[in-house]
Parts: C-alpha cells; sequence; structure tokens
C-alpha cells in the first residue's frame, strides 16, 4: 500500500507560515492498494489531491473510493472543491455511516444546499454511489476494509485496511472511553471501568497494524482542559499504540492551535516515552504531502 | 396496570440483565437486538416504555427515535436512549428527535427502572388532562 497524506489538520484549515511544515489542509489521507484508489475523508486536502488526479487520469475513466470517518466539517468540506466529481468520466463511491437519524447523502447533500455553496450536489457529473455502512465489511478490489464507531460526537468510525499481507488503520477522531465515561457519565469509576472495556475493543481494533494513522490533536497538559471535546492526548495515542502492538504510529488531526514547533515537540515527546518503554515502535507526526509505504 | 417494556440492545448480555430485572419486578420484557426488529417490535406490542441503543447493527438507535416519531401508534411512546457516549451533543440531538431521555452507560437497572417509572407517570398525567 502507498499512503499520501494530503491533509493533516483538524478541526480547521490553518495555512500561514506557522503550519508550513506539516501542513494546514484538514484531513485526507490517499491510499493506493493494487490499482485501486482509496480515500480517507474529504477534508480541504482532498482538493490538491483532485488536482493531482487530473493530472494523472486526464480524462481517463477514474474510480474513487471515498470513505469518510464523519460528517464533520473538516472532513468533508474539500468535497465540493474535488474536481474529478465534476467529470462523467469518474464514478465516486462514497462510504461512511448513516447521521444521526438523517441518511448519509442527505447529510453530505446539505453542505451543498445552496445558502452554503452555489453548486448543488446533484449537479456534479460524476456517478456517485453511497454506501452506509451496515456492520459488514467491504471489499474493494485487494483490499477489505472493516469499521468500528469510534468514541466521538456524531457516527463516527475508523477503518481497518487490509491489502494483500498488510494492514493499516485510519482512526483520527477519538477519545478514551474511560476518561468520557468517567467525567461525563453518571458514575465515576463504575465508568472508568466500562470505559477501559470499551477502549480494549478499540486496541483489539487496530491490533498489530503495519501502519495506525491516529491523532493526537491535544498535548497532555492541554487534554485535562479538553475531557468531551472527542479527541486524544499524545500520550494516550502512543499508549494505544503501544498496547496494541503496532508497528508504525503516524499522528494526525493536529490542532490548529498547533504551530510547527508544537507538532515537533509532540513528536519528540511520543519518540521519549517510546523509548522509555524500550519499544521498537516507529511514530512520526504526519505532515502534507508525506508518502510513506506500507 | 400491566407494565411492559421493550428493550432494544444489540449487547446480549446487557439486554439479559435489563431483560431479567424488569421481568422479575413484574413487567412483561420484549427484547430486539437490532433497530428494525425493535421498530416491528414497538409497534406490535405498544409497550409502556422502550429502551433503546444508540449504535446498534442495521439500524441505528437515532433512526429507531425518528422512525417511532413518525408513528401515530408511538409519537407519544415513553423512549429511553441509552449509550457510552456521553457527548453533548449526541444526548442534543437525542432529545431534538423526540427522546424522552438518555442515559450514559454503565446504568443502573433499578435507577433505570425508576427514571421510566417517573417518565410513565408524567406521561399519563399529561395524556389525563
Amino acid at each position: 500500500m502507498q499512503v499520501t497524506f494530503w491533509g493533516t489538520r483538524g478541526s480547521i484549515a490553518t495555512p500561514g507560515p506557522a503550519t508550513i511544515a506539516y501542513g494546514g489542509n484538514t484531513s485526507c489521507v490517499e491510499v493506493r492498494c493494487g490499482t485501486d484508489i482509496l480515500v480517507f475523508d474529504a477534508g480541504t486536502g482532498i482538493r490538491p489531491l483532485g488536482l493531482s488526479l487530473m493530472k494523472e487520469f486526464m480524462d481517463r475513466p477514474l474510480t474513487i473510493h471515498l470513505f469518510l470517518s464523519h460528517t464533520h466539517w473538516d472532513h468533508i468540506q474539500g468535497f465540493p472543491f474535488f474536481v474529478p466529481a465534476y467529470l462523467p468520466t469518474t464514478t465516486v463511491h462514497l462510504y461512511g455511516s448513516t447521521g444521526r437519524g438523517r441518511p448519509l447523502e442527505k447529510v453530505i447533500r446539505g453542505q451543498m444546499d445552496t445558502d452554503y455553496f452555489p453548486v448543488a450536489l446533484g449537479d456534479m457529473q460524476s456517478a456517485l454511489h453511497v454506501h452506509e455502512f451496515k456492520g459488514k465489511p467491504f471489499q474493494i478490489g485487494e483490499a477489505t476494509l472493516t469499521a468500528k464507531f469510534l468514541n466521538h460526537p456524531g457516527m463516527t468510525l475508523g477503518y481497518r485496511i487490509t491489502c494483500g499481507k498488510k494492514s493499516m488503520v485510519y482512526a483520527t477522531d477519538n477519545e478514551p472511553y474511560q476518561q468520557t465515561l468517567a467525567h461525563l457519565g453518571q458514575r465515576a469509576e463504575a465508568g472508568r471501568d466500562f470505559g477501559r472495556r470499551l477502549d480494549a475493543e478499540f486496541m483489539s481494533f487496530i491490533a498489530a497494524a503495519d501502519l495506525y494513522i491516529g491523532e493526537a490533536q491535544y498535548t497532555d497538559d492541554e487534554y485535562p482542559a479538553r475531557i468531551g471535546w472527542g479527541h486524544s492526548s499524545i500520550t494516550a495515542t502512543v499508549e494505544a499504540a503501544l498496547a496494541a502492538n503496532v508497528r508504525t504510529l503516524a499522528f494526525s488531526h493536529h490542532d490548529p492551535l498547533h504551530d510547527d514547533a508544537t507538532v515537533a515537540a509532540m513528536a519528540e515527546t511520543a519518540q521519549r516515552l517510546i523509548a522509555e518503554r524500550g519499544s521498537s515502535l516507529h511514530c512520526f507526526a504526519a505532515h502534507e504531502g508525506q508518502t510513506v509505504e506500507v | 396496570m400491566n407494565k411492559s417494556v421493550l428493550i432494544i440492545e444489540n449487547d446480549e448480555a446487557l439486554s439479559s440483565v435489563e431483560a431479567f430485572y424488569f421481568n422479575e419486578q413484574g413487567y412483561t420484557v420484549y427484547t430486539a437486538f437490532d433497530g428494525d426488529e425493535g421498530v416491528k417490535l414497538a409497534l406490535q406490542h405498544k409497550p409502556t416504555a422502550i429502551i433503546c441503543d444508540v449504535i446498534m447493527g442495521e439500524m441505528h438507535g437515532f433512526d429507531v427515535l425518528r422512525t417511532l416519531r413518525a408513528h401515530p401508534d408511538a409519537k407519544n411512546a415513553v423512549i429511553i436512549m441509552t449509550s457510552s457516549k456521553a457527548y453533548k451533543p449526541d444526548i442534543d440531538r437525542a432529545r431534538e428527535l423526540g427522546a424522552t431521555d438518555y442515559v450514559v452507560k454503565p446504568f443502573r437497572t433499578d435507577e433505570l427502572m425508576a427514571l421510566i417509572e417517573r417518565h410513565v407517570a408524567a406521561s399519563q398525567l399529561q395524556e389525563a388532562r
């Protein structure tokens, strides 16, 4: 698998000199598995991906399998600017969870309502097929994808992709249940215990992945004031990767308040923790434009 | 008065615990392990109260809630949503869709029953007026 990060920022795009190194575009990751093109999330990073695909495919038929983790702005906002979706030679298969009481297609259509954007979803000329996750794996050519609901507001999915003998996980918006249930639930101790059980299920989901694209939106110092915001601290994400025997951890979904120096310092924090444990886990902070082979 | 409860929950262990407790307390208990089945049983039996998990297999709790609230036979039913998701936006959405209440897991079954009985009493008082 070849994995390219087109958008590594969380919450909102942050262009400017302070984010040159890690990037300002929001969530979008391209995965090539054989000849299939899988895309994870349609944040603003999908715009440059679209331009790159246009150069590569010109007017040749193009099929995109776009997997949405959820429909918060930073994961869908680039879709109206995804140029291939305007071409009749393109087919877009869109995957994700149903919304909270609304179908996925309706949620996506809503973002392109004429009050918000001048072109309606139906005016895009590509063939769009929407596939809602119903608990069963998706098979795309050689790739098998399973999905799991994560602990984040809304119907949020993480995906595990197996391609040949390699596997990777894309799960960028997730907070440990033991934190939310202890602090937001009705009973602290029982909530923490129940949360640990649910967090163990997440670790099974990422277990032994060759690449785990996770999140570390907050430093350890920031997190206590942001419990219940649906994201993790750097230490929580590294701990999960260590416990799950992941081979490589790429942390992404960088906080919009974090400049390049802060993200680099978080990577150092992660490296220190991994070294203290004597682990061989490879860890890096993902940056826009970065390509890794899995 | 005959009391009945429908438990829509895909965690079979949790469903069993709830079913056992409510049955012991004199309730007629119906159980469904998926939203589709839950909607069918809700409309068929019209239970006194419905306990519905948010994240399930084919049909999620939010869709169950929206479907039942749109049906004349269930629009006034007592529906308690349960979930391990404790986020305010999810709780707010459940209330917007018409949930009577939202209970974060883990919960004590006796407290859930007391909550249901309070809501059922309030609902009956409302209907009597």
